[in-house]
């Protein structure tokens, strides 16, 4: 079933033409628990600027603001949950924005009931490659905890070799990795 | 050599309901039969304490309720000694602080986010700080042993003798995850 912030974004951003992907929380939230309601989208670096203009005219929305890399809105009929629309530049490293989202749509995602949502090994790559990557990390351990192949991690240094964010990357990983061998967590983590 | 536990019924205490007794694997010789309580439900589990066995379940409704909206699986959290003897969907957690789990309030219940959630802990101590007993909740984390993920999460804040182990997530960082994950009545 999809989430009614989900839901509404995708009614809004279908009406406007533009393609997206879901990615952050409500992304995880296909495949292991997850806190946030907020919802996340990455468009093609092209349609970044026409996207926000489009969405700026929209009723239901209220602008927040806008850096560039990324814009924030509010659902008015959702209590005002926030909307993230993303520019791909941010996490496609040494290459180009147009083809981190192409990787996205055709290697970095799976659709869900007509949604297109980031698979786990993407959001993983894009949280670790943030400047909260700490508190990330810790959030990426429970997502394990609850159920999430740790294989995702090889993905994400995968991800990273192919858009030349290893030298970032490589130590982010590693700490979870150590965080997961915790006897507290390595121990939830042997059992059914 | 290993230790083991068991749950016995007393001299004049009644048995558990038959639909929650399940049979436990025979062991070549064993004398007698032994039953595992059979752990489907919230009531299920409220049948166990009332049968004196301390065990709790963890949901997300309890957590979401006390300032941290989330979803996830249930946890039911049972004496170590006792994780192998329940026949249950739920994922098992093992707790080492038996005592923790006979009446859990909120110190209680940090205490055993931290082994899962440590965010989730930090929010339910920060939202809840008014009914947090700074000595119950030293010494819980103490007695599960769950130091390095209290200091992960600051729960110095809220009780400066637990010993400092290991790194902490920045304040910045800790503020930015309240700031993103308010609770129902402000996310509504």
């Amino acid at each position: 079933m999809i989430d009614p912030e989900v839901q509404a974004v995708d009614a809004i951003l279908r009406r406007g033409g533009i393609r997206y992907v879901v990615v952050g929380g409500q992304a995880i939230a296909q495949r292991a628990a997850t806190a946030t309601r907020d919802v996340d989208v990455m468009v093609a670096t092209a349609d970044y600027a026409t996207t926000v203009a489009w969405l700026k005219a929209e009723s239901g929305l209220a602008f927040d603001w806008d850096d560039g890399k990324l814009c924030r809105f509010r659902l008015l009929g959702l209590g005002g949950l926030p909307l993230d629309v993303i520019n791909p530049t941010v996490f496609s490293g040494k290459r180009t924005g147009q083809e981190f989202f192409d990787f996205l749509l055709s290697e970095g995602s799976l659709t869900v009931e007509g949604i297109p949502y980031a698979t786990p090994t993407l959001v993983w790559y894009t949280r670790l490659l943030t400047k909260r990557w700490r508190a990330y990390a810790e959030k990426i351990v429970t997502n394990v905890i609850d159920g999430v192949p740790v294989d995702h991690l090889d993905g994400v240094e995968e991800i990273a070799r192919r858009f030349g964010t290893e030298v970032e990357i490589a130590p982010r990983v590693a700490h979870v990795r150590e965080e997961l061998r915790r006897p507290e967590v390595a121990s939830l983590l042997r059992r059914p | 050599m290993r230790m083991e536990a068991s749950l016995l019924r007393e001299a004049g205490e009644h048995p558990l309901p038959a639909e929650m007794r399940a049979l436990a694997p025979r062991t070549r010789g064993r004398p007698r039969l032994e039953y595992r309580p059979r752990v489907r439900s919230a009531d299920d589990v409220t049948t166990l304490r009332r049968h004196r066995v301390p065990a709790v379940l963890i949901t997300a409704e309890w957590v979401s309720r006390h300032g941290y909206p989330v979803e996830f699986r249930p946890w039911l959290a049972v004496p170590a000694g006792l994780a192998g003897k329940f026949a249950s969907d739920f994922r098992i957690l093992p707790v080492q602080d038996e005592d923790a789990l006979r009446d859990p309030g909120i110190a209680e219940m940090v205490t055993l986010l931290l082994r899962f959630d440590a965010l989730a802990a930090r929010l339910i101590a920060v939202r809840n700080r008014t009914q947090l007993d700074p000595n119950e909740l030293y010494r819980r984390v103490r007695n599960e042993g769950v130091e390095s993920a209290a200091t992960r999460v600051r729960l110095q804040d809220f009780a400066p003798a637990i010993p400092k182990v290991g790194t902490s997530l920045s304040r910045s960082e800790l503020r930015w995850i309240e700031k993103n994950n308010p609770p129902l009545a402000e996310a509504a």
